[in-house]
Formats: C-alpha cells, sequence, structure tokens
C-alpha cells in the first residue's frame, strides 16, 4: 500500500485482503501514522456495528400482529367466495346473486378494506358529549371509519353514530347507556345511531345481533335491518341480516316489528319472524341456535361468562420471541390450505349438521328460509367440547384441545400418541359429549408459544393436526393431492413422530390414489427406511411386493 | 465470483423462530402460491424478527417502524406468487425490504425528517441489560453515521455489514450489478468513517 486509501484499511480490518495485499498495508502502517490513526477509527467503528447488530426496537407486535392477521383474514374471506361469485359481483350479476343468495352468505352492504392496517384503538374515551356505549368483550372487532378501521379491545368507548364490525370467527359484547346489552356475532356491522340513556337506536347492515334490552322506561329502543325496523321494550330478542332474509327472533317480552310496507307484526317470545328478499313474510319458532345465541345475552345484569370462542390475535406471550398466532384456529377449517370451493362450501355445514342434537319439537326447517349465517355460526358452537381436566404428556399447553379419543376408525382411534391424537375429535366424539347451552367455547390455539421449551412446536403441532386430519378426509374422497406438500414437510420431521409417519404413509396412500406408482413406492420406501418397526410397515412391505 | 463461493450470510443473532432454513421457507413459499395462507403465517413468525431487525438497521429506530414491518409482509403476501425461485428466498425478502426502506427514506428525506428522532431508550429486553445498553447506544452512534449516507449506500452498507450480505446477494436484493455494488459499498465505508470520527469528535472530549 504505498498511499493512503482508506478503503483498504477497512478490507484490512475486515480481513477480506489475501495475504499480499495484507502485508503491503501492514507495512505501509509501519511507517504511516495518519494511516495507523485512520485505521483506529475503522475499528472503533466496526466495533460500533458489531455491538449494534443485535440492537433491535421494541415494537408493538401486538399491533402488527393484527394488522397481519387481518390481512390473512380477508385473504381467507376472499378465497371463501367461489371464483365465480367474485366475477359475477365484479360485473354486476346481481340477478345471479340474489337466486343463488339462499345458499350462498351475501352481504348487505359489502365490507370495504381499510386503507391503512387497523390501527390499535388506545382504549382512551373518546369525547362525546353525550352517553357512551361500552365494550365489554371484544374479539375482531373493529370501529369502521371512512378512511381507516380501529381494532377495538375491551374497555373502550363507543360514541353514538359509530360503526363496529366483527371480523370472521370474532364477537362482541357491549353495553348500552341505558343498561342494555348488546351481543355481535361473527362477521357482523352495527351502527349505534343512537346513544341517549333513554333512546336507542341501532341499524344492522349484516350479520347477527343479540339483544337484551333493560326494562327501563324510555322514548324508544329500535332496531333497523333489512328493511324492518324493530321498537322494544324490556326484551330479550336477536336479529340477522343477510341478503337472503331478514330475521327478528324473540326469547324474552316481545317486539314490535313496522314492515316495509308499513303494516306491524308482534313477535313474542319463543316466536321468530323471517321476511325474506321478495318480502313474503313467516312466523315460526324459535330455533334451537337461536335460543343459544340469546341465551348468552343472559338475564338482566349479567352478562355471558363463558370463555371467549377464539382469539383473532392471541397475545399470550406477546414479544417477538414468542409470536402469538395470528389468525386463530378453531374447529373451523378456515386455517387450512387450499380452500377449493366444495371445501369452502362444505365445511360451513359439514360436521354441525351430524352433531347438532335436534330439537324434537322444532319444526324441521325449510332450508331456503334457514338464513346460511346460521350454519356458520355452528360450527363454533356445535364444536363446543368442555374439555376434561386431564394432563395430555404434550404438557399442559394441549389441554385446550384435549376431548376424548374418538372410537370410530378415525384417525383419533389410531394409535400412538393418545394425546396428541385426541386434540382433534372425530364425528363420534363431537356427538357424544355434551353440548352446553351457555358454553361456546370452541377450539383455541394453545396458549404457550416459543418461550417455553417446545411452546412454538406446540402451536405449530396443533395446526399439524388439523392438517393431518383434513388430508385424510381428502384421501378418503381422492382428492389429496393439495396436501403432498404439507404432508411433505410434516413428514421431513426429523424427530419421527407419529405424525410425521403418518405423513409418510399418507403421501404413499394419496399417489397410489393419483396413478403414480413410482411415487407411491418411493414413499413406502423411505417409510421402511425411517420406521422400520412403525405401524404400517406391513402396508409399506405390501406394497413393495416384499415379504 | 458466483454466489456459491461467497460465504453464507451471517445471520443475526436470534431466537428459534429466525434460524429457518432455507429449505423451509421455499416450501412455505410454494404453498402460499396455493393459496395456503396457513403457511403464510408460519412464514411471518418464521422471519418477522429478522424483519423486524432488517428494517430498524435500515431505517434507524423510528415510530413508525411497525407500519414498515406490516408494510413488509403485506408487499411480501403480493409478491409472492412472482418468486421464481431464481434466487433465495431470504434475498427475495432482503429484496422487500429494501423497497419498503428505500421508500420511506427518500420520502423523509424531502421532509427534511431527523432521520434518528427523539423515541424512548426501550429496546428489546435481553437477559443482560448492560449489553443491551450497550448495544443500544452503539446502535444509535451507527444509526446517527448511517443517516449521512444517501439512501441507497445505507442499504447496501446495511446489509453487508449488518446483516451479512455477500456483495452477489446484495446485488440481486437490490436490483443492480455486482460492480455498482461493489462501488457503493467502497464510498459507504469511507463515508460512514468520516461520520464516525465526527460524531466520536462531538461525543469525546
Amino acid at each position: 500500500m504505498t498511499r493512503h486509501d482508506d478503503s483498504l484499511l477497512w478490507e484490512y480490518a475486515a480481513r477480506e485482503l489475501d495475504a499480499d495485499d495484507a502485508r503491503a498495508v501492514e507495512e505501509h502502517l509501519e511507517a504511516c501514522a495518519r494511516c495507523r490513526e485512520q485505521l483506529a477509527t475503522v475499528e472503533v467503528a466496526r466495533e460500533a456495528l458489531e455491538t449494534s447488530r443485535g440492537a433491535i426496537a421494541l415494537l408493538e407486535w401486538d399491533r402488527v400482529d393484527a394488522a397481519v392477521g387481518s390481512m390473512v383474514e380477508r385473504r381467507l374471506n376472499a378465497q371463501a367466495r367461489p371464483p365465480w361469485l367474485r366475477k359475477v359481483a365484479a360485473g354486476g350479476g346481481l340477478a345471479v346473486i340474489a337466486a343463488l343468495a339462499l345458499v350462498l352468505v351475501g352481504r348487505v352492504e359489502p365490507e370495504s378494506p381499510p386503507t391503512a392496517p387497523p390501527l390499535v384503538a388506545d382504549g382512551a374515551p373518546v369525547p362525546a358529549p353525550l352517553a357512551r356505549a361500552r365494550v365489554d368483550r371484544a374479539v375482531g372487532l373493529e370501529k369502521r371509519e371512512a378512511r381507516r378501521s380501529l381494532v377495538m379491545r375491551a374497555g373502550a368507548d363507543l360514541e353514538a353514530g359509530s360503526m363496529v364490525g366483527t371480523s370472521r370467527g370474532g364477537l362482541a359484547v357491549l353495553s348500552l347507556p341505558d343498561s342494555s346489552t348488546v351481543r355481535l356475532a361473527e362477521e357482523s356491522q352495527l351502527t349505534l345511531e343512537r346513544l341517549d340513556v333513554d333512546d336507542v337506536g341501532l341499524r344492522l347492515q349484516q350479520g347477527r345481533v343479540a339483544i337484551r334490552a333493560a326494562h327501563v322506561e324510555r322514548q324508544g329502543f329500535a332496531v333497523s335491518a333489512g328493511g324492518l325496523r324493530i321498537q322494544v321494550v324490556g326484551t330479550v330478542f336477536g336479529v340477522a341480516s343477510s341478503k337472503a332474509l331478514t330475521e327478528v327472533a324473540v326469547s324474552e317480552g316481545r317486539v314490535r316489528v313496522e314492515l316495509p310496507d308499513g303494516e306491524r307484526e308482534l313477535v313474542a317470545a319463543g316466536q321468530r319472524l323471517i321476511i325474506d328478499r321478495l318480502g313474503r313474510v313467516r312466523l315460526s319458532v324459535l330455533s334451537a341456535d337461536w335460543k343459544r345465541e340469546l341465551a348468552h345475552v343472559g338475564r338482566e345484569g349479567e352478562l355471558d361468562a363463558s370463555p371467549e370462542p377464539r382469539a383473532a390475535v392471541a397475545p399470550v406471550a406477546g414479544g417477538p420471541r414468542s409470536p402469538p398466532p395470528l389468525v386463530a384456529a378453531s374447529g373451523a377449517p378456515r386455517t387450512l390450505p387450499r380452500l377449493d370451493r366444495d371445501t369452502a362450501r362444505a365445511r360451513v355445514g359439514r360436521l354441525p349438521a351430524e352433531a347438532t342434537a335436534p330439537e324434537p319439537s322444532a319444526p324441521r326447517e325449510v332450508p331456503v328460509v334457514e338464513a346460511p349465517i346460521v350454519r356458520r355460526i355452528e360450527p363454533h358452537t356445535e364444536l363446543v367440547v368442555e374439555p376434561p381436566p386431564r394432563d395430555p404428556a404434550g404438557g399442559e399447553e394441549a389441554s385446550e384441545w384435549a376431548v376424548p379419543p374418538a372410537s370410530d376408525g378415525s384417525l383419533a382411534s389410531q394409535g400412538g400418541d393418545e394425546a396428541e391424537w385426541a386434540s382433534l375429535p372425530g364425528r363420534d366424539a363431537v356427538a357424544q359429549s355434551a353440548v352446553p347451552s351457555a358454553a361456546p367455547a370452541v377450539f383455541r390455539r394453545s396458549g404457550k408459544l416459543a418461550e417455553a421449551p417446545g411452546g412454538e412446536r406446540a402451536v405449530v403441532g396443533d395446526l399439524e393436526t388439523i392438517f393431518m386430519h383434513r388430508a385424510e378426509a381428502a384421501l378418503a374422497k381422492g382428492a389429496c393431492e393439495r396436501f403432498l406438500v404439507g404432508l411433505e414437510d410434516i413428514a421431513q420431521d426429523s424427530s419421527r413422530t407419529p405424525r410425521s409417519e403418518l405423513a409418510r404413509v399418507l403421501r404413499a396412500r394419496c399417489y397410489e390414489l393419483e396413478l403414480r406408482p413410482r411415487q407411491a413406492i418411493n414413499e413406502y420406501r423411505k417409510y421402511l427406511e425411517e420406521y422400520p418397526r412403525g405401524r404400517y410397515v406391513d402396508e409399506a412391505r405390501e406394497a413393495l411386493g416384499a415379504p | 465470483m458466483s454466489a456459491d463461493a461467497l460465504p453464507l450470510p451471517r445471520l443475526l443473532p436470534s431466537s428459534p423462530p429466525s434460524s429457518a432454513s432455507e429449505a423451509r421457507l421455499l416450501r412455505l413459499v410454494e404453498r402460499i402460491k396455493e393459496d395456503d395462507v396457513l403457511a403464510f403465517e408460519e412464514l411471518y413468525r418464521l422471519t418477522r424478527s429478522d424483519v423486524a431487525r432488517t428494517l430498524f438497521h435500515l431505517v434507524g429506530h423510528r415510530p413508525d417502524l411497525d407500519d414498515l414491518v406490516q408494510e413488509t409482509y403485506l408487499r411480501l403476501l403480493k409478491a409472492v406468487p412472482s418468486f421464481r425461485g431464481d434466487s433465495q428466498f431470504r434475498t427475495f425478502l432482503y429484496r422487500v425490504c429494501a423497497n419498503v426502506a428505500l421508500m420511506h427514506l427518500r420520502w423523509w428525506r424531502r421532509r427534511r425528517e431527523d432521520l434518528t428522532a427523539e423515541l424512548p431508550e426501550e429496546l428489546e429486553s435481553v437477559d443482560d441489560p448492560e449489553r443491551a445498553a450497550q448495544g443500544a447506544q452503539a446502535a444509535r452512534l451507527v444509526h446517527q453515521a448511517l443517516g449521512r449516507l444517501s439512501a441507497k449506500k445505507r442499504v447496501v452498507f446495511v446489509y453487508h455489514e449488518l446483516c451479512g450480505l455477500g456483495p452477489e446477494e446484495i446485488a440481486q436484493a437490490v436490483g443492480t450489478s455486482y460492480n455498482t455494488v461493489r462501488s457503493r459499498l467502497h464510498h459507504a465505508r469511507l463515508e460512514f468513517t468520516a461520520a464516525m470520527r465526527a460524531l466520536t469528535a462531538e461525543v469525546l472530549p
């Protein structure tokens, strides 16, 4: 180094020079005080870089997770719609939509995605001259404004004029100034038009709401939905609104419903009024799921104390080392891969139809007037399984998933780790379990995450259990190809769990089904290498033609 | 010089979720392309610490760092379908981070905002508070010095000196040539050293 080349000093300090260049620099340094001083500066700079490398600002991970989770949820919602419906909606084919709205979940007012990531409301009281509603419970609840959405948490206040909405799997319980209680179901949107102590006005744009109106003297308590106007006094009732129809269900007291043509109908306790898109009105008996829904609102002075059905973001640990789940899992297959049209439609009513304990006195519901949204709620309530106290092998993380193992030939009864396989009930297990009328607990993700040893693994394991169950179901239907990649991911687990073992076998079976014998043989060979004494050794040997 | 000949990028010390193998990330990418949002969620959990740290070094300690992380994953969700596997996925992720950082660095410069805004000295808690404090102080100094670099030089410098990427990989990440990266790195080092000298002279008597 015969000249002062400061960049060479950096490369020298970083040991990026070859031996000859490094020697030349050293010779120069011996004679040049200026470069020695410069080298010292370079070393200080590099040391500062080294020290700062691990530093990171403390982020509000809850907010970030919620934002990314919302993004994923929107994607899920978009996936659930059949492609042709997206095209028709985009093209404005309203007649087609109306005709098929009986079997599809429509929306009265399409939700416009927020233009900015949702921001967390700080829960601080919003200045308002009049009384406000209070959020008692919030799961996936947003306050929707013109240009943004605010994530609402329990304890936040809502002023008159606020529009709130719940996400898929969401839930909200609001206390009104007149001591009434409002419970908003998932994928619902409600505007709090008036919130005076003696005058309450609500507008349900879509979804479902259950209301316990306090027995107080007031000017009015009205709910508008789907062209109906419901006047109430001291009543427990519910309103559901979709493109297909609007329902008003009453469990206590009575309500007066003003129809679009001006006529008025009284709906008494135990009754349900339904008006479809053609304006046809029908009075029916209160259905079982409405009874359950309205029971949550509870008696006067009581709020539903049952655990939250799910958490859109469950920041159990909250720190960046233990990322909480973004999109909570439940019995509903919303987080499963590749929701095709059939799966997306079928999942709405598959399990619950078999697990529902029918009301013997209730008239058989005609599907055409059964609001699809009712079916949508059923998976969450029907998969209620109050976990018996148990201590699964995996630790307390999986306790919320623990259910009695199924006795049929389903996944859960194939032996292996009982605690692991029993975490997803078979249909029989669901049917056998009691469905408490006021216990909406559904599957939640395991609580503890990466902070605990294997915690993150526990979370991933729960998701994989659901995935495996679905893969097996798809295999039975002959449509397993889309599960191959995920099964390979699980099969490559070096810890050789029963799950990874089964994943390998399912891949082999899937290839056989897909008429790809070479790949199937390959999988069986891998299986025998990985699990020489495994549960499916006989199957693998038979497939390979080995003795 | 091919990318294979270069040393592997030094991963920053981090908790297990962020040290996912490239193979695992690629598997997740394939599933994401098939509309498996569960896979995207897992990808997020595996990479978010790295992304947050990278953005922190690219833009400094800013109050809207959360928004930048969100924006990165929003862009990633849209961009993953176009990932063709002609580079490592990590490189692709660094590209997204660089785009987000560059856009904001330029925007802040136009507004003449102080890139090292006064913020509470809260940093991620670590087991060794003293080490954390030293790291925080060093980070402040480093970010002040980085603030004197142009946005493009800053990205190249951060990727090489703090994220451990080689010049080939940086070239892929920022969408330029190997020689351009070497040139920017050369100048960035000189400027950074000069800035550190000036800053330490201010600090030290």
